[in-house]
């Protein structure tokens, strides 16, 4: 179905063209004027790069980049898959809480969690109280370094594939599955039917973990393993020049389109569209394997997630140091969640329409946009974060760039990319015969959007809200750069009072970002599901 | 379409309500001291002088491209009135770029000359030291290191830690070898300490949690880092290092104006205030447990002050193009590209 093709019959009550123009409107001022701003400071400055940055290092930089960013989009691949799997498909005991606990990682800044572990792998921490000493020395040594890093993003990342599966196999239709079981037996069934059709979350979920892993700074520095990052963030610290960080952000920029561009090889096999029909999948039972699968599932959990958790809670103070942390947080906490909801909505509105837009579009152009869209994810945030401020601070524009209005523009640039595909994945899923009968019916556009594509897709928006919501309230280096003075999010706090609180103060904001998170997340889950009850019983 | 228009009208409004937030009198400070002791600090002072200050904080901590970069960034229309850097090589760095205002407050005639811009561009106040943490656990006070020619020690292979020289600090550490050794000394020794395999940390903040861990055995750190851990009742202990050669090297907070400033008298009374006898004090008695530069201030038993310590003889002023000259080495040297 082509769209501006129906938007040529002026009778027709088809319109989605303002809508879409208007989503696209809101990217290009959030997030494609600071790249052009880059791409224009990078184009009159490429002169320096070879003198500046072609090395054997900037080489032996980027090879640990790609061989970390690979491994740990590899790993996550594996992991989320097989507990989206796990969450959807399957009965093992207790898999929404195992789904919720593998979920925390997300919920803190990877630096926080890698804080967290030194508490289980330090030279002196709970292997060698355990085990001895020697013990102890090995385990650090392998901890301050690839594999400590590794570990740290895999963990903090695998939630991201786990839910883009889990919702992506909750959007099967059970028909297909039960047209299978005449013939095949369920393992086969999953490996067969259900994992091609969900290939695409599993790419998107491993791409996004790859962008991020790629842009990440803090973690390999602590755990002293070199990555190109670093070079970015030393020509903005050390040597406070801007378009010399700009210029080395590039190569990131190019290899994260590389990520791209694998994906779109891996998915170069159609998959096919099925029309839903109904929500619940059918669940495969595990039989004899439940309780090793079980134990097994747990068991990740348990040491993954508990125990660092655990590190930090032992970290904390009493209730009394509760209490005062909060106090001190509670502007920042305000301020985050607000900050987080509202980005994450006109996100999820912005990318709904645009996801809409390329995946209705057979042209190939259009198709580009959505390309084109990753740049703004792919870009590192501290760079994104300066060239806002570059291009929103100007004479007329005080309401917008002292204020929280620059967050919200920061937070909509960098974030909606991967909800556009997020949503987009869905929508594949989603035949158009659907809304040519909606459109052969004389309903209009928005109408149609309201009341079919709405709440087919209500698992996959849910969830890309939730994934949105998440990486706002995490975010650091975007929103330390652009935040307006006298405001600061839980992250920054935690930051700017890691340096000389005590250890209690950082774990307690920690742990508390924690129970945020989730609380706003159950919040929002459960409103979904009055609003749908609602709407159901009406 | 009702309750969707009724969203996004709410939307604009929050924005707009936001965006309109503005108190008639107000300050702008962009620091790097860490939030810990600055918040209080300019909270008292917006207590007394009823004038509101929006702070941006940052920490030295190597996590954030930090606030000396936003002024810079923000150069063609300044948003900052102070810049309070938690050492005075950052504002040196900004003093070159053009990016500062002379002022010479009031408050800083009783601060000695050295730890002042001669041109007033910064003033120095409350000082910290570069100090050796060492773990009691793991070495025994008479064999403690004493000397930042430790870090070359084979005895110490392995064992002893250095935040990143490119950030915080410790790049002040390195201009400050480099002005009183000569640049081609100071190279040498920095090839020395990484054939040494000295463990090259985040922060000093980080020196300190891997000191006290036993992680390492020893690390330079900062006095305020220092005496956190020591306050923590961590096994630690602290060493002024060189204090029969070169001495230790004093690094003062440094405040400036900022060049097009858009709250200028506010932010004078505010840098009159920061280089108060009664900041001094706050900042002395703290857990910074910083070191008042002028000589009146009273200080608790667990601050030394500046006149008890044989300081590094630099000229801060002149870090700036000491740095200026060492900095690619250095990005070399930390194989950050």
């Amino acid at each position: 179905m082509e769209w501006y093709e129906l938007k040529s019959r002026p009778s027709s009550r088809w319109r989605p063209a303002p809508w879409l123009a208007g989503s696209l409107f809101v990217v290009l001022i959030a997030g494609a004027l600071p790249l052009v701003l880059i791409a224009v400071i990078a184009v009159g400055d490429i002169a320096r790069a070879g003198t500046t940055f072609v090395s054997w290092r900037t080489v032996m930089l980027l090879g640990n980049t790609l061989v970390l960013g690979i491994a740990v989009a590899v790993l996550v691949g594996i992991l989320g898959t097989t507990f989206g799997l796990l969450a959807a498909k399957t009965n093992v005991p207790g898999r929404r809480a195992l789904v919720a606990l593998l979920t925390f990682p997300l919920f803190v800044p990877p630096y926080v969690l890698a804080l967290g572990w030194f508490t289980v792998f330090g030279r002196h921490a709970l292997i060698a109280a355990v085990v001895g000493r020697p013990a102890g020395i090995r385990a650090s040594d392998f901890f301050f370094g690839l594999g400590g890093v590794v570990l740290v993003l895999t963990i903090a990342y695998t939630p991201i594939v786990m839910h883009l599966v889990r919702i992506a196999l909750h959007s099967i239709d059970p028909a297909i599955e039960e047209s299978a079981r005449l013939r095949s037996r369920w393992p086969r069934i999953v490996w067969r039917i259900d994992l091609p059709l969900v290939v695409p979350a599993i790419a998107l979920g491993m791409l996004i973990t790859f962008i991020l892993v790629i842009g990440e700074f803090g973690v390999p520095a602590y755990l002293r393993y070199p990555v190109f990052s670093g070079t970015v963030f030393t020509e903005f610290a050390a040597f406070l020049d801007i378009r010399a960080a700009v210029l080395a952000s590039l190569p990131l920029m190019l290899l994260a389109l590389a990520g791209v561009a694998a994906e779109r090889y891996w998915l170069r096999m159609p998959t096919q569209a099925f029309a839903h029909v109904r929500r619940m999948p059918l669940g495969a039972p595990l039989g004899s394997w439940r309780l090793p699968i079980a134990l097994a599932g747990w068991g990740y959990a348990v040491v993954t997630v508990v125990l660092p958790l655990a590190g930090l809670e032992l970290q904390a103070g009493n209730w009394a140091s509760y209490r005062a942390t909060l106090r001190g947080a509670s502007s920042a906490i305000v301020a985050s969640v607000w900050t987080a909801a509202v980005a994450a909505t006109i996100v999820l509105a912005t990318a709904l329409m645009l996801s809409y837009l390329i995946e209705r579009s057979s042209s190939r152009r259009l198709n580009g946009i959505d390309t084109a869209l990753l740049l703004p994810f792919a870009a590192p945030g501290t760079v994104l974060g300066v060239s806002l401020i570059l291009l929103w601070n100007r004479p007329g524009m005080a309401g917008v760039y002292t204020s929280v209005v620059i967050l919200l523009i920061a937070y909509v640039a960098h974030y909606t990319p991967i909800a556009v595909r997020a949503v987009g994945v869905a929508l594949q899923d989603i035949s158009p015969a659907v809304e040519h009968a909606a459109r052969l019916a004389g309903v209009p556009w928005t109408k149609m959007l309201r009341r079919v594509l709405v709440p087919m897709l209500a698992p996959a928006l849910a969830g890309t809200w939730g994934l949105t919501f998440v990486m706002c309230l995490r975010d650091l280096d975007l929103a330390m750069t652009v935040r307006p003075p006298g405001v600061e999010t839980l992250p920054i706090r935690i930051y700017t009072l890691m340096a000389n609180s005590s250890s209690s103060v950082t774990a307690e904001l920690a742990l508390v970002m924690v129970g945020l998170t989730l609380a706003v997340i159950l919040v929002a889950v459960a409103t979904v599901g009055v609003t749908r009850r609602m709407s159901a019983s009406t | 379409m009702t309750k969707f228009r009724l969203a996004l009208a709410s939307l604009v409004a929050i924005a707009l309500t936001a965006a309109c937030q503005r108190s008639g009198s107000e300050v702008v400070v962009y620091t790097s001291e860490d939030q810990v002791f600055s918040e209080p600090v300019l909270k008292e002072f917006e207590r007394t002088t009823g004038i509101k200050v929006r702070a941006v904080y940052d920490t030295e901590e190597t996590k954030s491209t930090g606030v000396a970069l936003r002024v810079v960034a923000e150069r063609d229309r300044p948003q900052a009135d102070v810049f309070w850097a938690n050492e005075p090589l950052r504002a040196v760095m900004l003093q070159q770029q053009g990016l500062l205002e002379t002022y010479r407050s009031p408050s800083a005639d009783g601060i000695p000359a050295r730890y002042r811009d001669p041109a007033d561009h910064w003033t120095g106040f409350s000082a910290r030291a570069r100090v050796i943490l060492y773990n009691t656990n793991e070495v025994k006070p008479d064999a403690a290191p004493s000397s930042v020619r430790d870090l070359t020690d084979p005895r110490w292979k392995g064992r002893a830690g250095l935040a990143n020289p490119l950030f915080g600090t410790t790049t002040t550490q390195v201009a400050a070898l480099v002005a009183v050794w000569g640049d081609p000394a100071a190279r040498k020794f920095l090839d020395e300490i990484k054939a040494n395999g000295v463990r090259l940390v985040t922060s000093n903040g980080e020196a300190k949690d891997l000191v006290a861990s036993g992680e390492l055995a020893w690390a330079f750190t900062d006095t305020d880092d220092a005496s956190e851990a020591v306050e923590q009742h961590k096994p630690v202990a602290v060493v002024y290092p060189d204090q029969d050669t070169i001495g230790t090297l004093v690094m003062p907070n440094a405040v400036a104006l900022v060049k097009g400033a858009p709250h200028p008298e506010a932010a004078k009374k505010l840098i009159d205030y920061l280089l108060s006898r009664q900041v001094e004090e706050q900042l002395a008695k703290s857990t910074a447990a910083q070191m008042p530069l002028h000589r009146d201030v009273t200080v608790p038993s667990n601050v030394k002050p500046v006149a008890a310590i044989k300081d590094m003889a630099v000229t801060y002023a002149t870090l700036g193009k000491t740095i200026d000259g060492i900095l690619p080495y250095l990005r070399q040297w930390s194989g950050t590209s």
